[in-house]
């Protein structure tokens, strides 16, 4: 039994570093050019319907497939209104492939982990990286759920669970909370019900017993997707309970139609499928079927209430919003002049957020919502350089529209830079809150560079003299404090111990990069203007 | 937060007691734009009794700054506890206003 819970927690452990690598390298990848083919892919819900099938036959595992839609949703790739019918896909899907035999898709899992772990770390195939990055996440989060799956299959040679499956005749509702429970620890329905159709050819279940361990079984891997998705927030949460949701509403149709047909004798899904199939395995595989399909069928045609219901228990969260552009789409890059101006709204955005992010350390101090700003930043950060780019690679601009691209860029360089400096002014500023004089320290640090953000927001919005001039004094060398405070905190009298005074400095020096950042970025504002 | 407003010979002198954050600055702002449209120039902001002022309240002291200056006016500031006086260091509103160090030194030859 240590064996089994060792095995689950260790791919438990590769399936979310796999998940985190998947999201980095496909937020690399997606480009203009991949969403808009991705868009045209899912432009119609049967395209995505076929899609969500294409996925799931790859996979075989609804749990990995609607990570991988996550992912593919949090980099842009594609909407959450996208992604609802290739979960529909999934779904339906998932119940054809019982029907098939399918190779045990391990040996290429194992293939592929290899391959992209050679590529990804090998210096000479750096062209490559960033596909082979996106390959390892996919792999380690498959190899994770192969390594859970096998570290829980002796359970199904136990005797006890033999036993067990002895015990549930007759008793339909245990049979289901045993689909259940099995299915959420082997991490795949499609598995459990290969499982049920042997048990049932071994005579240790009748069709009637089967049909509750199948709908169990999905309603299972529902709750490990409620499971592996409970730190989820937002549109990630949205694509999740949309999955989660798909086997209870199938759960909520057919187990009442069970009971009417078992105790009151109406024929219904035992009896459809003992028609449609002669062998045990089909009518299993058919029963799997129905409780895949029926789902979809109401579903896609509720998918506009559907989206909108899931928008409004699970709205978009203030970092999904802050990562996608307010001004700039994909096309902005056809009109260089309006294009420069929606790129310098979208860097005002993210001047916005370094506001916002000192709120996070003035609430509560958490870097965890500060590390999810910073994560947001830099995927603005990264649709904003792709604007810059396509606009130089796209038309033949005017010397003076390249200076204002260069502009452009300082800004942007100056602004990675800040979000950099920011996340080593947290981490230090997590240190020190521990003591009075650090505490002191960090709240003082907060207001001071938030008071020089906000002056340095209207000078970005307003462009006027005054402003910049403003700026100019509390970012100039005379003006700037920091070093003053600095000094007196790292004084022999300050009562801090030589820890402290260590971090103070690292804190303190964090700051003075920040302040002149802004006071560049204040002076970039002022030439832009003046060109 | 309490805002006690008295005058010295030509000067209003504003009193905060209290915290100036984002809760309170709106009052304040207020108050600061009341007196500069009613004709007043020369503010003294007296910050002896301020526990603690955050970016909010430092930009009620910025406006009030730039709501005087087009009539030749100024604000000056006074009496900063370590506190306060370390958020006016980093933020450089040293640069900005004219800080004393008491009411008596801020209001001679204003």
């Amino acid at each position: 039994m240590i064996l089994v819970a060792a095995s689950l927690i260790a791919g438990l452990g590769l399936f979310f570093v796999g998940l985190y690598l998947l999201t980095e390298h496909l937020k690399m990848l997606s480009g203009r050019r991949l969403r808009e083919r991705i868009a045209t892919w899912t432009k119609q819900p049967l395209l995505g319907v076929m899609w969500g099938g294409v996925f799931i036959a790859i996979t075989q595992s609804t749990a990995a497939t609607m990570f991988i839609l996550i992912s593919m949703m949090r980099s842009g790739m594609m909407t959450v209104r996208q992604a609802l019918p290739m979960i529909i896909g999934v779904n339906m899907a998932a119940g054809v492939i019982v029907l098939i035999l399918v190779v045990d898709i391990k040996v290429a899992v194992l293939f592929l982990l290899g391959v992209a772990g050679i590529v990804f770390t090998n210096d000479k195939a750096r062209a490559y990286r960033t596909i082979a990055g996106a390959l390892l996440g996919i792999s380690m989060l498959f190899f994770g759920l192969h390594t859970m799956q096998e570290g829980v299959a002796p359970l199904a040679q136990m005797e006890w669970f033999e036993g067990l499956l002895e015990w549930t005749k007759g008793n339909y509702l245990l049979g289901f909370a045993i689909g259940a429970v099995l299915s959420f620890f082997v991490q795949s329905s499609i598995a459990v019900v290969v499982l049920t159709i042997a048990f049932q050819k071994a005579g240790l279940f009748s069709l009637t017993e089967s049909i509750m361990v199948v709908y169990g079984a999905n309603v299972g891997s529902s709750f490990l997707s409620l499971v592996l998705s409970a730190s989820l927030a937002g549109q990630s949460k949205q694509i999740a309970m949309y999955q989660t949701a798909y086997n209870f509403v199938g759960a909520i149709i057919l187990l009442p139609l069970f009971y009417v047909e078992v105790f009151e004798g109406v024929p219904l899904v035992r009896t459809f499928t003992e028609w449609i199939a002669a062998d045990d395995g089909g009518q299993i595989a058919t029963v799997n079927l129905i409780f895949n399909a029926l789902p979809g069928v109401l579903l896609l045609v509720l998918l506009t209430p559907s989206a909108r219901l899931l928008a409004r228990l699970w709205p978009e969260t203030l970092e999904e919003q802050a990562s996608k552009p307010k001004y700039l789409h994909d096309h902005a890059a056809e009109d260089p002049d309006s294009a420069v101006d929606l790129i310098e709204l979208e860097q005002v955005r993210l001047i916005e957020f370094i506001s916002t992010l000192f709120d996070t350390q003035r609430e509560s101090g958490e870097t965890l919502k500060l590390t999810a700003f910073q994560e947001a930043s830099k995927t603005l950060g990264g649709t904003i350089r792709e604007a810059i780019s396509d606009m130089s690679t796209r038309h033949q601009l005017t010397t003076e529209a390249y200076e204002r691209l260069n502009v452009l860029l300082n800004l942007q360089h100056s602004l990675e830079a800040a979000n950099e400096a920011i996340g080593g002014l947290a981490n230090e500023f997590q240190a020190l809150r521990n003591s009075r004089y650090g505490a002191r320290f960090v709240s003082s640090a907060v207001e001071g560079l938030d008071t020089i953000v906000l002056t340095l927001i209207d000078v970005a919005k307003e462009r006027l003299e005054d402003d910049s001039d403003l700026l100019s004094a509390m970012t100039s060398e005379d003006g700037n404090g920091i070093k003053g405070v600095r000094s007196a905190y790292l004084a022999e009298e300050s009562g801090l111990d030589a820890t402290e005074r260590m971090q103070l400095l690292a804190a303190a020096n964090h700051c003075e990069r920040l302040i002149w950042l802004f006071g560049e970025m204040g002076r970039d504002y002022m030439a832009f203007e003046r060109k | 937060m309490r805002i006690s407003v008295k005058t010295a010979d030509e000067v209003k002198v504003l009193e905060f007691k209290g915290k100036l954050d984002a809760q309170t600055s709106p009052d304040a702002q207020e108050q600061l734009t009341e007196l500069i449209e009613k004709g007043e120039r020369k503010i003294l902001v007296n910050l002896e009794k301020l526990d603690y002022i955050s970016s909010a309240g430092l930009r009620v002291l910025l406006v009030a700054a730039k709501q005087l200056k087009p009539g030749g006016g100024e604000i000056r500031i006074c009496s900063l506890n370590d506190v306060v006086k370390e958020v006016f260091d980093i933020s450089g509103f040293v640069t900005i206003f004219r800080v004393f160090g008491s009411e008596s030194e801020a209001l001679d030859g204003f």
